[in-house]
């Protein structure tokens, strides 16, 4: 095991993209780091960079204590699982699992023992004399595991590897990877798209765009304090809502609708993003604080997922439409993907609220907002304000 | 389920008499081989022969160089095949794989030789061999092919196709550059192995132009050029002709079907991985 520095590294390919761009990153040891963000941001360039599969532009890597960047992938004892499991097709299982530790040279008692011993973990003991061709996707994608595995190397690294399996298989192994870590705590990098995966499987995350790391921070505290309008964006799901509004005298005003912001900062005036979380909008129940300011909104839809329902409706503000909103929700299904006309300048909003509410499109309903949970963001730059005088400390009061 | 109204596949009323086309020279030269001349030559001809002669075989095996073009043969198409496997793997993979200064332009290159007919180089390379002192020699017949730009071509081709990522995992686990084309490119690349295998074998037992060209003497000629011999200016041994070109296919039909068995292997393989 070992940690992983990587060090202003930037890669441009010879087309002069620039995939990777100036990224400095530390994985602790034993860690599970997650790099996430959407499809063309950088991130599995940056785990191949990790790999040697990809020679850096500039920068360094360090595995452990050793500058690796000049190195061969096989110099480098590192393991890696593709998304498309890449087997050897013409080997059986057995060979798969054995091929890494052969090359090594181990030898065969041992080769023998650690590959029976990684197929009874994974349940692969049957499957041992067969060919790939002749496995189901959940078989491969364990063989891909395994041969990963039992090579036991310093460092895991692992690109988008449940995105083959079918949703409900990809739940299980989610559950079953964050498992195995806790089991072998291995140092761990893990390309996903999916911030779910994220989420769920990350000590740590990294939110990328355009090839650059726009948050480095545990799962909840992303979710909680986004630095910047892209991960406020990306992170959760339904998406944030956004709606541009402005300040002024501790007001926050979009629509029709005013906001007192509490404990604002002072001389926060002007225009702004401002985000509310659809889990911050909650229908004005005994238990929810009477204080807390409330918008009234005309229900278009309800999406009723059995536990939960996402109600969605429109707020009379024109919505952000800013190119970083536009990258984080353009695989998710973007805001304006998900307008009907093309001519509806309004910002649509969503609402997650228990299930049992007997809601249904058309009807018109009040909505409590949680104040503490507003987050405000420049609308040129799409930076973060602190606008609370004690930013974060309020939050975890409530949590 | 619905009654098949036919006991095979319809694709069988069309492939059957296909085949039978296809086979029908065959059969008539294995049976002419076992005629007389004036059985050959009577006309109308006759296709089932009333008796049986072994007089073609009989001037064929006398012949004392005949064993030895047989084996001249088999050392020029045995080691053309080695070396093209070996060759042309390594160059296509070179050029499906590894980016190097000019690699476009040389594989372009390669490419536009296979539009330079044969009959244009002849000469040179005759030329080339003489200064060599090779001509006349099995040398002679084998440098010249010892690499081929169509097997450099067809081995490009399938290494490009391979998924990349297979490779990568090679990488990954250990392997070298030569290590992965060792341990899984070529194992991958059987069946394209088999094609340039049975094309180079069959190109290289069947030249006749260039061994006219490049051999003199009589223990030196490979098989095409030894049943020359049995046609003359003014006569005809059909009947030896025909054995010996028995004798000449029969190493052709073995080596395709041992290829195909890698063809069929290799369609069925990648029908079940889906």
């Amino acid at each position: 095991m070992a940690a992983i520095r990587i060090e202003r590294v930037t890669k441009v390919f010879d087309n002069k993209v620039t995939a990777v761009d100036d990224v400095s990153l530390e994985v602790g040891d034993g860690e599970f780091m997650v790099l996430v963000g959407p499809s063309g941001c950088g991130k599995s360039t940056l785990l191949r960079v990790i790999a040697g599969l990809e020679q850096v532009t500039r920068g360094r890597v360090l595995i452990g204590d050793d500058d690796v960047t000049g190195l061969d992938p096989a110099d480098r004892d590192v393991a890696m699982v593709f998304q498309s499991y890449a087997l050897y097709p013409h080997k059986t299982v057995r060979e798969n699992l054995a091929f890494g530790l052969r090359r090594r040279r181990v030898a065969s008692d041992e080769i023998r023992r650690r590959v029976d011993a990684m197929a009874d973990m994974l349940g692969l003991g049957v499957l041992l004399d067969r060919k790939p061709a002749a496995l189901s996707g959940g078989q491969r994608q364990r063989v891909a595991m395994g041969r990963a595995l039992v090579r036991e190397p310093r460092t895991f690294l692992m690109d988008e590897p449940l995105s083959n399996l079918d949703a409900k298989l990809r739940t299980s192994m989610r559950g079953e990877l964050a498992r195995l870590h806790e089991l072998l705590p291995t140092t761990t990098v893990y390309v996903t798209h999916d911030q779910i995966e994220a989420m769920t499987l990350g000590q740590r995350v990294a939110v990328l765009k355009d090839g650059r790391i726009q948050q480095c921070d545990a799962p909840q505290r992303l979710f909680d304090e986004p630095a910047n309008l892209f991960v406020g964006a990306f992170i959760g799901s339904p998406a944030m809502n956004l709606v541009e509004a402005t300040v002024a005298g501790g007001l926050v005003r979009f629509g029709q609708q005013e906001i007192q912001l509490e404990g604002v900062a002072p001389g926060l005036e002007g225009d702004v993003v401002l985000g509310i979380r659809p889990t911050s909008l909650s229908l004005p129940e005994p238990h929810v604080n009477a204080a807390w300011p409330r918008m009234s909104a005309r229900i278009d839809i309800v999406e009723a997922l059995g536990a939960e329902r996402n109600v969605l409706f429109t707020v009379d503000a024109p919505p952000v439409t800013t190119e970083d909103v536009r990258a984080a929700t353009g695989d998710a299904g973007g805001s304006d993907e998900g307008r009907l006309l093309a001519d509806d300048r309004r910002a649509r909003f969503t609402a997650r609220i228990h299930g049992q509410h007997p809601i249904v499109a058309g009807d018109t309903i009040e909505l409590a907002i949680d104040p503490s949970q507003l987050h405000l963001f420049e609308r040129g730059s799409g930076a973060a304000l602190a606008w609370r005088r004690s930013a974060g400390l309020e939050r975890r009061e409530r949590v | 389920m619905r009654e098949r109204a036919l006991p095979f596949s319809p694709w069988h009323l069309l492939l059957a008499p296909a085949a039978i086309l296809f086979a029908l020279p065959f059969a008539w030269m294995v049976l002419s081989s076992f005629m007389s001349n004036a059985q050959i030559n009577h006309f109308p001809p006759t296709i089932i022969p009333d008796s049986l002669h072994v007089v073609g075989w009989d001037h064929v095996l006398r012949r004392a160089t005949f064993p030895s073009w047989f084996v001249n043969s088999m050392i020029v198409a045995s080691v053309t095949v080695v070396s093209n496997l070996v060759f042309c793997s390594l160059a296509g993979y070179a050029f499906a794989r590894l980016r190097f200064r000019g690699s476009s332009l040389l594989f372009a290159l390669i490419i536009a030789t296979l539009i330079i007919p044969f009959q244009l180089t002849m000469i040179p390379t005759f030329i080339v061999m003489e200064r060599l002192n090779l001509v006349d020699t099995l040398a002679a017949l084998i440098i010249p092919g010892l690499v081929t730009p169509l097997g450099v071509f067809l081995m490009r081709q399938f290494f490009v196709s391979l998924p990349r990522e297979v490779e990568e995992a090679a990488r990954i686990d250990g392997c070298s550059r030569l290590g992965v084309l060792l341990h899984v490119a070529i194992p991958l690349a059987r069946p394209a192995l088999a094609t340039l295998a049975a094309l180079t074998f069959l190109i290289s037992w069947n030249d006749l132009l260039w061994p006219v060209i490049a051999i003199n003497s009589d223990e030196t000629f490979t098989l095409p050029l030894g049943l020359t011999t049995f046609q003359g200016q003014h006569t005809q041994d059909w009947a030896a002709v025909m054995a010996g070109n028995v004798i000449t296919a029969v190493p052709v039909v073995v080596a395709f079907l041992l290829a195909q068995r890698t063809f069929i292997e290799s369609l069925t393989s990648s029908a079940v991985k889906g």
